[in-house]
């Protein structure tokens, strides 16, 4: 087979991770470094710490290697950082709260509460910035593809699911 | 072979022979599929449908204890309005203090009994009409929940030439409106005329035995209900089929508008296909109307039919009580409102034969799904081969479309195990026929096609899908994620042979650049692929089914040739140590071919290997060249 069809699973034996001052993440991996390095959640939705897939900082962003299970396969400090770096990437705010949507011009203005305090979005009303995980899971996207979670639509007041009935 | 008997099924463009034992006529609901009552069809329907309510045998029970008790209140009530009210209590009988055993005189007390026996007779109607109207809500659904899936379910049955003989918005009505239709008799009236036929004899046997010159008068007009109702039945069956036949034309326009709306709009369209909208539209309410004002007809001679019985009563009536006196006006009014309740339970005869037509109608089409006889079936007693070799042997193989007219004759073919066989022709030659028929997509009109000696006929449908998978140039994105969509034919993958597979069709890349990865939704409603990514994630899902036997049927063409090199990395891993067929207009495509066929008009003109064909100079060696200098001018070879 072929290299590039074949995966390169990463774990704490080939592969060294260090923090950047900056608070970026270097890997050194099969006697190559890279610095940089990104971690994309392969899964984000259905196996957040499972095969993550680790590329290079560049346009590129050509994958160096997976990790299968983060919990299993990195311990301790490494670990610990490439969580970080994940949280940060895929940061979203969930929504405790739905103060008001109004609708304008095609665009539909959110006013919420999040576990990360308030915060107004907008998205466009008739296009897909609603993304069902599940019944009861939503993510809404923002126009600039900011991202909020809507864990439990069953825990919203009803007058709260009123608002949200017509991006459902 | 037994399944060449039952080839040409109703439903498709062969001549079916001949109905479907038991089943309907394929007609789409015209005209004399079932009559107004439809004959023997309407009936034949009618008790199929009723085996659907069985399991609610109980709850419709109930529902038809509250008709009935309903039905006995709405009885009773003119007997307490009329004779006990009037006859008895205001003109102070003695006989009903009596029946009352209430202290003599006390005939006000007596009025309030009357009154509050009146006042519970009508919340008692209501009561048993919220039982009515809370059992329809849990039974209706559960029905036509049934009937959509059963009709699902023969549509999966069902052969390809099928789906190319039937038209998608039709298939679509039948799934989306045709169950609801179906039970609109069953539960709105068939319990009602169950328990009210009896009120209806009941209400006669009353009025006969209260007087029978005024019930001979009530009911001396009922013939000619009859007469309008069977002339206006049939043109309402008739209008029930047209307005399925619009509902039918605007649901395919909506389909092709929506999913053709890149065409629409790229060619400026948008105003035409407006109009074309409007016009289909106005079809169903043309239709939706005619179906009204068939029935307003019948409403308005039912009406005139109603009010000349009740002038005729209350004039014949008045006559007895003014000159013979041999009725009093109490009996009158009681008599009177006998007659008011026989006018809606002639009302509801009206009402129900209105839905019988659309119901039948509806279930007409129905049938003719749930009772389509596949053309193709898994052979009786199957043989079971969980993993082939891959040797495809086809012997003396003709096979055509419509009867008289084959797409492909006397087709002879041997492919070893694991071997690629590359599969050339002109559009039309009958290339995509000959792979759909390895598929069993179709059945061969006569030859035989084997694996590893065994015909196809004799598979059974699960090991032959198992061990051929097909790539072609129509990708199907389903909706649902990337991961699901990968898994499509092995729905229990784990997530690593889910990323081995995208990794090996080069659609690992694109994918983890998704903001939601594998997770990310895609198909109808989802994120939109060009036809590269697409074509990947079809690979993708062939490489996760690991057939033995792979088909490419221009596996690249939608494609641009420099994703079609990206892509040929994919598909050569894809076809080692498989037997693999694969049909390409670009020939440069078909190079690592262990051995080439080239068809044309239906027949292998030329076979042999790449070398071998461009030495005879034939069509192969033409089309080559061709291709070559066409390329060439586009400076891609």
């Amino acid at each position: 087979m072929e290299k590039e069809l074949e995966i390169i699973f990463l774990n704490s034996k080939n592969t060294e991770v260090e923090k950047t001052g900056g608070g970026f993440l270097n890997i050194k991996t099969g006697g190559v470094k890279y610095e940089n390095v990104q971690l994309v959640r392969t899964f984000p939705f259905s196996g957040e710490d499972q095969y993550i897939s680790v590329r290079t900082a560049d346009e590129e962003a050509r994958e160096i290697g997976m990790i299968e299970d983060l919990a299993r396969d990195f311990q301790g400090n490494a670990r610990a950082y490439m969580q970080e770096q994940l949280e940060i990437r895929y940061f979203t705010p969930v929504i405790k709260k739905i103060n008001s949507i109004r609708e304008e011009g095609g665009s539909s203005y959110f006013d919420v509460e999040t576990d990360a305090g308030r915060s107004r979005f907008v998205i466009r009303t008739n296009e897909n910035a609603f993304i069902k995980l599940s019944e009861t899971r939503v993510i809404i996207e923002d126009l600039e593809g900011n991202r909020y979670e809507i864990p439990d639509l069953n825990k919203l007041t009803a007058r709260e699911r009123k608002k949200l009935d017509i991006f459902l | 072979m037994k399944e060449q008997k039952n080839k040409h099924p109703a439903g498709s463009t062969r001549p079916a022979g001949g109905r479907r034992p038991g089943g309907p006529p394929e007609g789409e609901g015209r005209p004399g599929v079932a009559g107004p009552f439809g004959g023997k069809k309407s009936f034949y329907y009618f008790w199929r449908i009723l085996k659907y309510f069985k399991p609610h045998i109980p709850a419709i029970v109930v529902m038809m204890f509250t008709y009935l008790g309903a039905a006995v209140c709405n009885m009773l009530y003119p007997y307490l309005n009329g004779t006990i009210l009037y006859d008895q209590v205001f003109s102070k009988n003695p006989a009903v203090i009596k029946f009352f055993k209430l202290p003599g005189g006390r005939f006000a007390l007596a009025l309030g009994l009357v009154v509050l026996a009146m006042v519970v007779t009508k919340l008692l109607v209501q009561f048993l009409l919220a039982v009515q109207s809370y059992i329809n809500a849990k039974v209706v659904p559960h029905v036509i929940l049934e009937l959509e899936n059963q009709v699902f379910r023969s549509m999966g049955r069902l052969s390809m030439r099928f789906f190319h003989s039937n038209r998608t918005g039709g298939l679509m009505t039948r799934v989306i409106s045709d169950a609801g239709q179906v039970t609109g008799f069953f539960i709105d009236f068939l319990p009602e005329i169950l328990t009210q036929v009896p009120a209806l004899i009941a209400t006669c046997i009353i009025m006969f035995a209260m007087d029978w010159q005024l019930a001979l008068v009530s009911l001396c007009l009922l013939p000619f209900m009859v007469l309008i109702h069977l002339v206006m039945m049939t043109r309402g069956h008739i209008l029930f089929s047209r307005r399925h036949r619009a509902e039918r034309d605007i649901t395919a326009k909506l389909n092709d508008n929506i999913t053709g709306v890149r065409v629409v709009k790229s060619f400026g369209q948008e105003q035409r296909e407006v109009a074309a909208f409007e016009k289909v539209n106005n079809e169903v309410q043309n239709a939706e109307v005619a179906i009204t004002a068939n029935f307003n007809k019948v409403n308005a001679a039912y009406t005139f039919l109603e009010r000349a019985i009740t002038l005729l009563v209350w004039g014949f009536g008045s006559y007895l009580v003014l000159h013979d006196r041999q009725i009093s006006y109490g009996h009158l009014i009681s008599f009177a409102s006998y007659v008011t309740q026989l006018n809606p339970l002639l009302r509801l005869a009206s009402q129900a034969s209105r839905q019988w037509a659309a119901s039948m109608n509806s279930a007409a089409r129905i049938f003719a799904i749930i009772d389509a006889e596949p053309e193709i079936v898994e052979s009786r007693h199957p043989v079971s081969m969980e993993s082939v070799k891959g040797e495809i042997r086809i012997t003396d193989l003709t096979f055509g479309y419509e009867p008289g007219r084959p797409v492909l004759q006397h087709i002879n073919l041997h492919v070893e195990p694991g071997k690629m066989l590359g599969i050339v022709g002109r559009s039309g030659a009958g290339k995509t026929t000959l792979v759909n028929l390895i598929s069993r997509l179709y059945e061969t009109d006569q030859g035989s096609i084997c694996i590893d000696g065994v015909n196809i006929r004799e598979f059974s449908f699960t090991d032959l899908r198992r061990n051929v998978a097909m790539v072609s140039q129509e990708t199907y994105i389903f909706m649902g994620t990337v991961a699901e969509n990968i898994a499509y034919a092995k729905p229990g993958a784990s997530k690593k042979e889910i990323i081995r597979a995208a990794v090996l069709a080069s659609a690992h890349d694109f994918i983890c650049k998704m903001p939601d990865g594998y997770d990310t939704v895609i198909g109808a409603s989802g994120r939109t692929l060009s036809g590269g990514e697409r074509q990947r994630i079809s690979i993708a899902r062939a490489i996760l089914a690991d057939p033995k036997i792979l088909i490419l049927d221009e596996a690249t063409a939608a494609v641009d040739t420099e994703t079609e090199r990206a892509i040929q990395k994919s598909i050569s891993y894809l076809t080692k140590n498989r037997t693999t067929l694969s049909i390409a207009h670009r020939l440069s495509t078909l190079r690592d071919a262990d051995y080439l066929i080239v068809i044309e008009h239906g027949r292998i003109e030329e076979e042999g290997t790449h070398e071998e064909l461009l030495q005879k100079n034939g069509i192969f060696a033409h089309l080559m060249e061709l291709q070559t200098t066409a390329l060439a001018m586009r400076g891609l070879e």
